[in-house]
């Protein structure tokens, strides 16, 4: 089922929480909804759900507006941020509850139950628990319940709430590839919520950046990732290098500027689009000085600060790193590989 | 320093001290009287006193106003706890107040107000007359004050606990298509069975004990609107010391009663004991 958002706006009181939004996701799409915590992502999602009323705009699911109806009829299954298990009931019963409460006409009979919980119990690999209460569950283990109990009901949308917010990493890597290969399966049309710009381009197939309940951009993780509308856009998916530079009238950049030419121009540059040399070059210009530097991990990453005593942060892999003989305190100069820069950014 | 250990020690002693002087006068020792004049004329003439038609039609009074009372409340509070909880709306500080009511104003002058709202010159009186049924100095009274004075136990045991587990279970619910019905019945209700099941018991209690305002809506016509309290009241006036005693170690048999299904709920709710274990543990 396709979703489309026109104009939603919320306020809690005087707090705007969202602001004007406008977006629709495909039939079958995977969609992430990624911001900073109080950006508005929990709200937009009870809206579509219906937990939430918005104040202006409307809810579209393929094409009837559902803005004023109960969300029980809009075929919504919902994964909570904390789960939100029945607590009393075992976990077959929490998946069953779904088909139990249907209408009589409507609800498959007991056998039938069975099967299903059962079904879907061993998609998410958990059926041996079938008898276990919540709370003896392990974090990840009530997420999966929490999931198969959405899926029961068939639903035609999927929302969910940050679904590996309180994982540790390990955990919550190997469950979003996991849920990827689901939705592969499965395809139902879904929006899942996150602040963590790594999961969202790895899992989603486009991204919705929210910053304080507005919109900086739409569109799949590589145009997210690779050209990035909005300062904000590109510094939440990633580190950054802010650069007030010089450009000058032929349109060359220079980063040791003479203040006298050209105009100024702030560049922003990803910590693995720069490049470290023992000597001064024209490809090379920039002085700093090593701060720190981190081995451990894929990347070796250097901490350094320039002559004016800004913070630059550089990532090169361990072979470059040998070949270099950096140390802690060293003079090196610094160049540029490729960077970004933004039309009219106000208060940036 | 050996001064200060001791000083600190000597002041825990007389906290004790007192603390178990205070349980001994006001607990102990009037329950031991009242145990003690109760037999004091053996055993015999108390299962005579216990027995006899009068205190016999005052058990089952009682029970009878229980059992209109107890259900009425325990709806009542269900209501009244999932409004307070689930919803937001002007007015609930205003409401919690109301709940208190009943704690805060003397049960005579709750009495005083049925009986000045239903007599014949009182402000529902005429249409109560009308009707023709008869409800000061007679059964509906009696029971009226008794839900008037009982009505916040349940509300106030669960109000707490439904707030402390908020709506998410309930919004779950609502987003796999339970009606409102279900949601109640298969899911708030469980999660607060024990919380509901403490709050009719103290209900229970409260409503088999009540004096004040049933004592001043009865009338004391006697074989008609005579509950157990009021019993031990027109013993005691009759100066039936024996008897007065053994309908009251009744009350207070009743009284011991809910003390240990207080115990026992909080021993089976899981809840109650996984808050323990927070509380103590961390
Ligand atoms: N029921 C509410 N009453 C008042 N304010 C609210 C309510 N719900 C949300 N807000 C406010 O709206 C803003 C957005 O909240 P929301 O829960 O949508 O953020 P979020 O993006 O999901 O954040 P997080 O990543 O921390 O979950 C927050 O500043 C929050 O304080
Ligand atoms: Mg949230």
């Amino acid at each position: 089922m396709s979703i489309e958002l026109i104009d939603v706006s919320k306020k809690f009181g005087t707090f705007v929480a969202v602001d004007n939004v406008s977006f629709s996701i495909n039939r079958g799409e995977l969609l992430a909804l990624l911001g900073p915590s109080g950006s508005g992502k929990t709200t937009i999602l009870r809206i579509i759900a219906g937990l939430e009323k918005a104040d202006t705009g409307s809810v579209i699911l393929e094409g009837r507006d559902v803005s004023r109806e109960d969300p029980r009829d809009r075929g919504i299954g919902f994964v909570f941020q904390h789960y939100a298990l029945f607590r009393h009931m075992t976990v077959f019963e929490n998946v069953a509850f779904g088909l139990r409460v249907k209408p009589r006409k409507l609800r498959p009979s007991e056998p039938e139950i069975k099967k299903r919980v059962m079904d879907l119990l061993s998609l998410v690999q958990l059926d041996f628990l079938a008898h276990h209460y919540p709370m003896q569950l392990s974090g990840g283990q009530r997420q999966r319940v929490a999931l198969a109990r959405a899926l029961a009901i068939q639903p035609s949308i999927l929302l969910l709430d940050e679904p590996f917010g309180s994982l540790d990493a390990r955990v919550r890597k190997e469950l979003r590839r996991w849920l990827r290969k689901l939705h592969d399966e499965i395809h139902v049309t879904s929006v899942f919520v996150t602040h963590d710009q790594e999961e969202a381009l790895e899992v989603s197939d486009r991204v919705v950046i929210m910053n304080q309940g507005k919109i900086e951009q739409i569109g799949t993780p590589e145009e997210v990732y690779f050209s990035p509308q909005t300062p904000f856009v590109f510094q939440f998916l990633g580190d950054v290098n802010l650069f007030h530079a010089r450009e000058l009238s032929n349109g060359e950049i220079v980063f040791i500027p003479d203040e006298s030419k050209g105009v100024e121009k702030k560049i922003f540059v990803r910590p693995n689009q720069i490049s470290i040399s023992l000597t001064h070059s024209r490809n090379n210009p920039i002085p700093a000085t090593i701060q720190y530097i981190n081995t451990a991990g894929p990347m070796v990453k250097i901490e350094l600060m320039d002559k004016k005593g800004n913070p630059l942060l550089a990532f090169i892999s361990i072979d470059e790193y040998h070949e270099l003989h950096l140390k802690k305190n060293m003079e090196v100069f610094l160049g540029v590989k490729s960077h970004h820069t933004f039309e009219n950014i106000p208060n940036f | 320093m050996k001064l200060k250990k001791i000083f600190m020690f000597s002041f825990r002693f007389i906290l004790v001290f007192i603390a178990l002087c205070f349980l001994v006068l006001f607990l102990v020792i009037p329950l031991f009287v009242v145990f003690y004049n109760a037999f004091s004329k053996g055993i015999g003439m108390y299962w005579g006193n216990i027995t006899r038609e009068e205190t016999i039609e005052a058990i089952f009074l009682t029970l009878k106003i229980l059992i209109v009372v107890l259900p009425l409340n325990t709806i009542f509070g269900i209501a009244c706890a999932w409004y307070i909880t689930k919803y937001k709306f002007r007015g609930k500080k205003l409401l919690l107040t109301f709940l208190d009511l009943p704690f805060t104003v003397s049960p005579v002058v709750a009495g005083t107000v049925f009986v000045l709202l239903f007599s014949v010159n009182g402000l529902l009186g005429g249409i109560v007359e009308k009707m023709n049924i008869q409800i000061i100095f007679a059964f509906p009274g009696m029971v009226l004050a008794t839900i008037f004075i009982t009505f916040p136990f349940v509300a106030r045991e669960l109000i707490p606990i439904m707030e402390e587990q908020g709506q998410e279970m309930e919004e779950a619910g609502r987003m796999l298509g339970a009606r409102t019905w279900q949601i109640l019945l298969k899911i708030t209700l469980p999660n607060i069975r024990w919380a509901l099941f403490y709050g009719m018991v103290l209900c229970s209690a409260r409503c088999v004990g009540e004096f004040g305002a049933v004592s001043v809506v009865s009338g004391h016509i006697r074989g008609k609107t005579i509950t157990i309290p009021l019993e031990v009241e027109i013993l005691y006036n009759e100066y039936n010391l024996v008897g007065a005693f053994g309908v009251a170690s009744l009350l207070c048999i009743i009284g011991l009663i809910s003390l240990i299904f207080r115990k026992w709920i909080e021993k089976r709710d899981p809840q109650n004991l996984y808050r323990q274990i927070h509380r103590y543990g961390d």
